[in-house]
């Protein structure tokens, strides 16, 4: 389990590093996958354009999804993970700087399994990325395979 | 009448005498047709039994002498063949015993004349002994001439016969060398085989049998009967028959069609099919038919005899002209013409006697028939009564009146009629009268009385006259119903008395003068109105009830009524008053008629008091003329209109006139109103509608006035009927441009208003757009400043100076400063975007929970609440909610550096309205800077004093804005504040 990967989507270079920062200082030492835009992580995790021949059923452990993405943003990057038959279980994470009530609404709508709010105070962002990291990585149980779960 | 028939035309005379003739005659003449035709019938139907008769008497005569003549043939024909001659001479054929046998068969064929010879031939069927008959006598055939018959039918049937079997050849005639005899010779063969001694068959012995014989003889038979008889073979060929020429057909070649079926084909039908039918009639003939078997002939050996001839047919006919008596017919027919002729006479006689016998009959009782008529008809009751006083007849009149059927009263003693007071000296009138008649009216002087059977009387006048037959004295009386006479006197007495109660009982007063204008009658109305007695009035001038300044006038007004009178009202288109006895008038109206009684003239005048019509008239005047003013000083037009599209206004009022710019409302009048229109035909469109619909309520009509100028006008019609049924609109007119005007600029700002609106939602759009950016985009650079600025503290502290750490630690604190601003900014604006949900909030409750949040966050505090309990208030409770928050947040944060802090919340009544408030002994504010204190960033104290981003009531205004309500603060510095705010009210909405 601890060889399994994160999947970071963030466009943003400063949030990108600080997250990988906040992972740092906590110490988790999973594989981080970083994508910068909704296209490249669905090729990620479809195993398409960039990543073909990548096998698209070794999914990571968690998607750390921002919402405000160039080319796909995240509500619909989520809404196609949540429409293929592989990827529709995966737990995703929405972690963004947007406090919206109707982003929180869509979010959830469309099946994400947590909302984490990134607060400017970086002490408040390592608290935070550290009890994320602790309950997705450690405590929670990922879906087990489901084929029954495809036709759906 | 009599002179009259009797000198009319002879023709005439007869006629009736012609007309009985005809019917006796032809009656008598019908029977006598009956009786002959009868007779005829029966006589026919008796001779055509008999004939029938005859005719199978005929048939059975034939039949028995053909079996009785064939019979014997049979025992002859063994006889030859057993006879010892022929078995001797077939034993030893000698010249002896040849010579024996041709005497012995010679002898035979002389004696027995029906035979015509006798053969005998040897199975080879070569002739070896023959006897014929020559000119009547026998002789034997020289043997040289005898012939081989071997190929003849009939020797080669019979040779193949047994012994003791006979051959019967059929009927036919001889033939000799081929060729048939002449004259021919009709003939029978019989014949059977000859065995000799030792059984051995030797030939054949063949007996002709004379067929002439048989002919003739039936030939007799046949000229006996009323038919002819015929003998037909077996194929119909005739074997004798009518014509000779038709007989042995089957014998001849050119005879071949010459069958009994040629000539009678339905007959020969009728044989074939019906054969048990033995006499039948075909084609008006009859025909009896019977047959014979040969083969029966010779009795029960049926089956040793064989025959050439299945059948012989004897068939007798009667043709129809034979039955048919016709004769008969023609004797009957001339009998019944001489006994029409007798019975013509016959006839003559009884109807010229019955007709002058009727003639005579008839003219006794026409005029006895027009005598009763007469006194049937007669108007009076008459009644002839003879010398015993017994009524000897009455008429239907006297039926009617005394009630007694005719029959109850011949017979009776005329005192019947009499009412019973009288009837004992009426007997000795009648004697009296009897004594001495003469025509006159009876009980002269007195009133006399009929009695009617059911007792009653009636009134009556009664003549007598006496009438003298050959037999009696009878006296007629003629009696004369008179109550209805009486009835009529006092029906004018009633009717006089049914007028003066209508006089009396009429609502008008009735005077009636003379010629000399002298009241002559009055009744109790006239006494009444003009309050005089009657007694005052009759015999006095009428000028006693006319007004004093017209009296001499109307002296000479009824002089000249007087000289034309009629009937007519009087004074027509004055006012006419009448005079009362104590002086004062009164209106009236009269009328006049005149009434010649003889040669008197007199008038009557009819008078009418008028006072309360004239008074309702004057009512009625008034009211039109006010409703007349009310019309008129309406500012709206009032109009009426003829229901025709290119009609004029009938009438309007001022307001029109004013509206249309007329001079007057005649010349208004003038115009048709389709010419007032702006647009062409609006009226008559207008009309149509009002027509269809039966009203029109504010139709928007666009008109033009006498003078050109344009205006809107709204028009109301409805369709109205006047008492004689003529239609017409009412309505109302009123010039709307004006409001046109108005509710076209109110068109415009709504317009303006809606393009506004439309710019404002695209700046919404734009600000909502702004605002997501805000949040997303401008808080990432903030993170990145306070992150980098943190792992810079974190990781090169070392590196760095204290001053250089408390740079870092600053750039932290602006940049979540600034988060925090844009969070405040947000949730400000998010606020102004929302709409509201507006229900039943309890701000109490809501106040309770946020002092608790607040309780729970510092622990440490001890502040005093006082909350108002129950404050209900119309809004949106997410809304309220962040109010109080900031409110209550803003007093818990002011009071924080107050040991005996205290917060209350409740509510109060200024003007009627009520106000909630939030109150603190806090540190206040300066009232100078009250209008910063709700502006957005705005703040009273430093951030090191009191902490805050300067939104909080800012925020809190614009809730309460869009509430409805207001806010606003009172405090003193170092002395607490309080906020107050309203609410729009649920009913305000």
């Amino acid at each position: 389990m601890k060889n399994k990967v994160i999947l970071l989507v963030e466009d943003n270079p400063d949030d990108e590093e600080l997250t990988l920062h906040a992972f740092e200082k906590i110490k988790i030492n999973n594989t981080i996958v970083v994508t910068r835009n909704g296209a490249e992580a669905l090729d990620y995790l479809f195993g398409t354009g960039a990543y073909a021949g990548r096998d698209p059923r070794d999914l990571p452990l968690v998607v750390l999804l921002d919402l405000k993405l160039p080319k796909i943003d995240g509500l619909e990057v989520l809404r196609r993970i949540r429409a293929n038959e592989e990827t529709q279980l995966l737990p995703v994470v929405l972690l963004t700087s947007s406090n919206e009530e109707e982003d929180r609404l869509k979010g959830y709508m469309l099946g994400a399994n947590s909302y984490v709010r990134k607060p400017v105070d970086f002490d408040e962002f390592v608290r935070a990325a550290s009890q994320l990291g602790l309950y997705w990585i450690l405590l929670n149980e990922p879906p087990p395979p489901c084929p029954d779960c495809k036709k759906r | 009448m009599n002179g009259k028939f009797f000198s009319s035309n002879k023709d005439q005379q007869y006629w009736p005498i012609i007309r009985q003739f005809i019917l006796i005659w032809a009656l008598l003449t019908l029977a006598l047709a009956i009786a002959l035709w009868s007779v005829y019938k029966t006589q026919e139907k008796s001779m055509l039994a008999y004939i029938r008769d005859e005719q199978r008497q005929t048939i059975k005569a034939g039949s028995q002498f053909i079996v009785e003549e064939l019979q014997e043939l049979h025992d002859d024909l063994f006889y030859l063949r057993d006879k010892p001659a022929l078995y001797n001479w077939l034993d030893q054929e000698s010249s002896v015993n040849r010579a024996n046998l041709n005497a012995d068969w010679v002898t035979f064929v002389k004696y027995r004349k029906r035979y015509d010879g006798i053969v005998f031939l040897d199975e080879k069927g070569q002739e070896r002994v023959r006897v014929d008959r020559a000119q009547g006598l026998p002789v034997v055939v020289p043997e040289r001439e005898l012939q081989d018959k071997s190929q003849v039918y009939f020797v080669e049937q019979t040779l193949a016969l047994d012994r003791d079997s006979v051959y019967i050849s059929p009927f036919d005639l001889a033939i000799e060398q081929d060729k048939i005899e002449q004259p021919i010779k009709p003939v029978i063969r019989f014949g059977t085989p000859v065995f000799d001694k030792n059984g051995q068959k030797r030939g054949i012995i063949l007996l002709n049998y004379w067929g002439q014989r048989l002919i003739e003889q039936f030939r007799a038979i046949s000229q006996q009967s009323i038919g002819s008889l015929w003998l037909l073979n077996n194929e119909g060929y005739w074997l004798t028959g009518a014509d000779p020429e038709k007989e042995w057909g089957f014998m001849y070649p050119d005879r071949k069609g010459t069958r009994f079926a040629d000539d009678y084909a339905e007959a020969w039908a009728s044989i074939i099919e019906h054969p048990e039918r033995q006499q039948f009639m075909a084609n008006g003939d009859l025909f009896t038919y019977s047959e014979i078997l040969p083969k029966t002939l010779f009795g029960d050996i049926l089956e040793n005899v064989v025959s050439g001839d299945e059948r012989w047919l004897l068939i007798a006919r009667v043709p129809d002209e034979k039955l048919l008596t016709q004769n008969v017919l023609q004797a009957r027919l001339l009998a019944f013409i001489a006994l029409s002729l007798l019975s013509g006479v016959v006839s003559w006689f009884i109807a010229h006697y019955r007709t002058r016998r009727q003639q005579v009959e008839e003219e006794v009782s026409d005029s006895e028939a027009r005598f009763r008529n007469l006194v049937e008809s007669a108007p009076d009751a008459i009644i002839i009564v003879n010398g015993e006083g017994r009524i000897v007849l009455a008429n239907a009149q006297a039926e009617k009146w005394f009630g007694y059927a005719r029959s109850e009263l011949l017979n009776q003693p005329i005192e019947l009629l009499v009412p019973e007071r009288f009837r004992t000296h009426h007997p000795d009138y009648r004697q009296a009268y009897i004594e001495n008649p003469v025509v006159r009216a009876m009980g002269v002087g007195r009133d006399l009385y009929g009695r009617r059977k059911d007792g009653s009387e009636f009134p009556v006048e009664l003549n007598l006259s006496p009438l003298e037959t050959k037999k009696e004295k009878l006296v007629t009386s003629i009696i004369r119903d008179i109550s209805i006479r009486k009835h009529a006197e006092e029906e004018l007495r009633a009717s006089e008395a049914r007028f003066r109660g209508l006089l009396e009982s009429a609502p008008d007063a009735i005077v009636i003068v003379n010629d000399k204008g002298c009241i002559v009658l009055v009744n109790a109305q006239a006494e009444l109105w003009f309050g005089y007695s009657r007694d005052e009035l009759l015999n006095q001038p009428i000028e006693l009830l006319v007004p004093e300044q017209f009296r001499t006038r109307h002296q000479d007004y009824r002089q000249v009524y007087t000289e034309n009178p009629q009937v007519r009202p009087m004074g027509v288109g004055l006012d006419l008053s009448g005079r009362r006895k104590d002086g004062s008038e009164f209106p009236v109206e009269i009328n006049l008629s005149p009434l010649k009684i003889g040669q008197d003239l007199f008038i009557i005048s009819i008078i009418r008091d008028i006072t309360v019509r004239k008074r309702a008239e004057q009512m009625q005047r008034e009211a039109q003329a006010k409703y007349q003013e009310l019309v008129n000083n309406l500012r709206v037009g009032v109009y009426r209109h003829s229901p025709t599209s290119t009609g004029c206004f009938l009438e309007v009022n001022p307001a029109i006139v004013e509206m249309f710019e007329a001079e007057s409302a005649e010349q208004l009048q003038t115009y048709p109103v389709n010419d007032l229109c702006r647009d062409q035909g609006c009226w008559r469109e207008f009309v149509h509608k009002v027509r269809q619909k039966g009203y029109i309520d504010n139709e928007e009509v666009p008109l033009v006035t006498l003078k050109g100028r344009e205006f809107f006008a709204s028009i109301t019609a409805v369709i109205k009927k006047d008492s004689t049924g003529n239609t017409y609109f009412d309505g109302i007119i009123e010039d709307i441009s004006e409001r046109k005007e108005i509710e076209r600029r109110i068109q415009q700002l709504n317009t303006a208003l809606r393009d506004r609106a439309m710019v404002l939602e695209s700046v919404n759009h734009e600000l909502e757009a702004f605002s997501y950016s805000v949040s997303h985009d401008l808080r990432a650079p903030l993170r990145a400043v306070d992150g980098f600025s943190r792992i810079l503290l974190d990781e090169y502290a070392g590196r760095l100076d204290d001053t250089g750490r408390d740079r870092l630690k600053r750039i932290r604190a602006a940049a979540q400063r600034m988060a925090l601003l844009i969070d405040d900014l947000l949730k400000l604006s998010r606020i102004t975007r929302s709409e509201l949900k507006r229900g039943d909030i309890d701000l109490s409750l809501i106040a309770t929970e946020v002092i608790d949040d607040l309780r729970k966050q510092e622990p440490s505090r001890a502040v005093q609440c006082i909350i108002q309990p129950g404050l209900i208030v119309w809004g949106d409770g997410r809304l309220l909610h962040i109010v109080l928050d900031n409110l209550l947040g803003n007093a818990w944060k002011f009071t924080g550096k107050r040991a005996d802090a205290r917060i209350e919340f409740g509510m109060e009544m200024q003007n009627d309205e009520p106000v909630y408030f939030v109150r603190d002994n806090g540190a206040g504010f300066d009232m100078a800077y009250a209008e910063k204190l709700f502006g957005a960033f705005q703040r009273l104290h430093g951030t090191e004093e009191f902490p805050g981003t300067g939104i909080g009531l800012a925020t809190a205004q614009r809730i309460i804005h869009k509430h409805g309500g207001r806010i606003w603060a009172e405090s003193k510095v170092e002395q607490g504040a309080t906020f107050y705010f309203t609410l729009e009210a649920r009913e305000n909405l």
